[in-house]
């Protein structure tokens, strides 16, 4: 269905419509690129999460003529109808005659296509993640980690949660396997929790893994079931990731980024046992002496540093 | 071997806070990239300059593994901040909403030369004055 060329901006329907059930609603339209700026303010305001811009070179856009823009916004349902008012109005400003297209976009939709690309991973010497969907027997000898990230960051796919999960793999090896055995953890920015999981799989006895992304709290716990230690892992939802579980823990994981990580210094040593390690993922290497002076300004000791690809991953030990 | 490139994707996020939501879900998602991992590197990219829209051209190769590189914001949401406004003009020949000036402008060029074709400041400040009165914003001084 080829909806009709209006005088001014006109509407069309995706086939499911604007369900008022979707999770977000998208507005699209197609506009001349010479037009882009003058719109693009309004965008910025309707749709803060961003906006899509494609061009004649884009992926799915070889519809598209090299002096056309299709530019896409997300609202909330309830904002719809406001959103297209203001839309509409601004294109017509703009002497633009296009069409917005509205379409209801559900929540996993997009989440579920990359999924289905991602397989089981080898990390460090002994560990493999393996998708909740993909799940294989034990292994003697190698310590299983079963991840649905589902909204939530923490695949052991990316460098960051890479390094943080070779870090704590190593810290456990220690004294013959038994360096974490009777730990408390604290993982901060738990995302999918696999850190935390993979401390208490290694002996930790138990760990408090906070969080400021609510859909991450939800994956959070749907992990905890599936690698059976519900029981040993404490969720936390913070407004503030500098609030903090008021204890001290033998072992403070942090994969977050650096502009998180320096503020959170304070937050972090106060949380340490004596003796307690500190490890620290999320830095990217250009940003790496920061984050290590800052550290060892307030009188830890560095054990080792990691590095992979543009990001790094530092270890930390109190004081005895 | 140089992986083939499957295409592009172009989007203006928020810096230092993509999150998995749309645009970037859907848009990822759908050729397979890792929606988690290119956030967190985005935000790590764009942190310091929180506030800003930074617009992203993304990569995808064939292996649906990602690049990605981070353009300048955009010259209206430059000229929008500098004047301490949050949209344009209706009429931009005949109501004027805000001012920026000279120097301000010449702050802008400093910021877009990297993504334009003037080789001057002075060009690009040309430009970008262009841009503030198709905004309905004034240059003075």
């Amino acid at each position: 269905m080829s909806p009709a060329r209006a005088e001014g901006p006109g509407v069309t329907a995706g086939a499911e419509g604007a369900s008022v059930t979707a999770a977000t609603v998208e507005l699209r339209t197609l506009l001349p690129v010479a037009a882009l700026a003058e719109v693009e303010p309004l965008l910025w305001l309707l749709s803060p999460g961003g906006i899509l811009t494609e061009d004649a070179g884009c992926l799915g856009a070889g519809d598209l003529a090299p002096d056309q823009v299709r530019v896409a916004i997300y609202v909330q349902p309830a904002e719809v109808a406001s959103a297209l008012v203001a839309l509409c109005r601004a294109l017509t400003d703009a002497g633009v005659a296009a069409e917005v297209a509205v379409r209801a976009i559900e929540r996993e939709d997009w989440n579920r296509v990359w999924k289905e690309h991602w397989k089981p991973l080898a990390i460090g010497l002994h560990l493999r993640v393996e998708p909740a969907w993909l799940q294989g027997p034990d292994v003697p000898g190698e310590v299983r980690l079963v991840i649905d990230p589902g909204l939530a960051f923490g695949t052991g796919a990316h460098e960051t949660t890479r390094l943080a999960l070779e870090a704590i793999e190593r810290l456990g090896a220690a004294g013959g396997g038994t360096g974490l055995r009777g730990v408390r953890v604290l993982d901060v920015g738990t995302g999918s929790a696999i850190l935390a999981i993979l401390a208490v799989k290694l002996g930790a006895t138990t760990a408090v893994a906070t969080e400021v992304d609510t859909d991450a709290i939800e994956a959070a716990r749907l992990n905890l079931d599936l690698n059976d230690v519900s029981d040993r892992i404490v969720l936390v939802h913070v407004d503030d990731p500098a609030r903090l579980a008021p204890e001290r823990f033998g072992l403070v994981i942090a994969n977050i980024i650096s502009s998180v990580l320096l503020p959170l210094r304070d937050a972090l040593v106060d949380r340490l046992e004596l003796g307690g390690h500190l490890v620290l993922s999320g830095i990217l290497q250009r940003e790496v002496g920061e984050v290590r002076a800052a550290y060892l300004a307030c009188g830890l000791a560095e054990v080792e540093a990691g590095q992979a690809n543009e990001w790094a991953s530092l270890v930390f030990r109190a004081p005895l | 071997m140089a992986k083939k490139i499957t295409g592009y994707i172009k989007l203006q996020l928020p810096a230092g806070k993509a999150t998995p939501s749309p645009p970037v879900g859907p848009a990822l998602g759908q050729h397979g990239v890792n929606i988690m991992q290119f956030c967190k590197a985005y935000n790590a990219e764009t942190q310091a300059q929180a506030g800003m829209v930074i617009p992203v051209v993304i990569t995808v190769y064939s292996d649906r593994s990602f690049s990605f590189i981070t353009k300048t914001p955009p010259a209206s949401r430059l000229l929008l901040k500098y004047a301490g406004l949050d949209k344009g003009s209706a009429v931009p020949n005949r109501d004027k909403v805000g001012k920026v000036t000279q120097a301000q402008l010449e702050e802008i060029a400093k910021i877009k030369m990297p993504d334009l074709y003037a080789t001057q400041s002075a060009t690009a400040m040309l430009t970008i004055a262009g841009t503030a009165r198709s905004m309905g914003i004034d240059v003075i001084g």
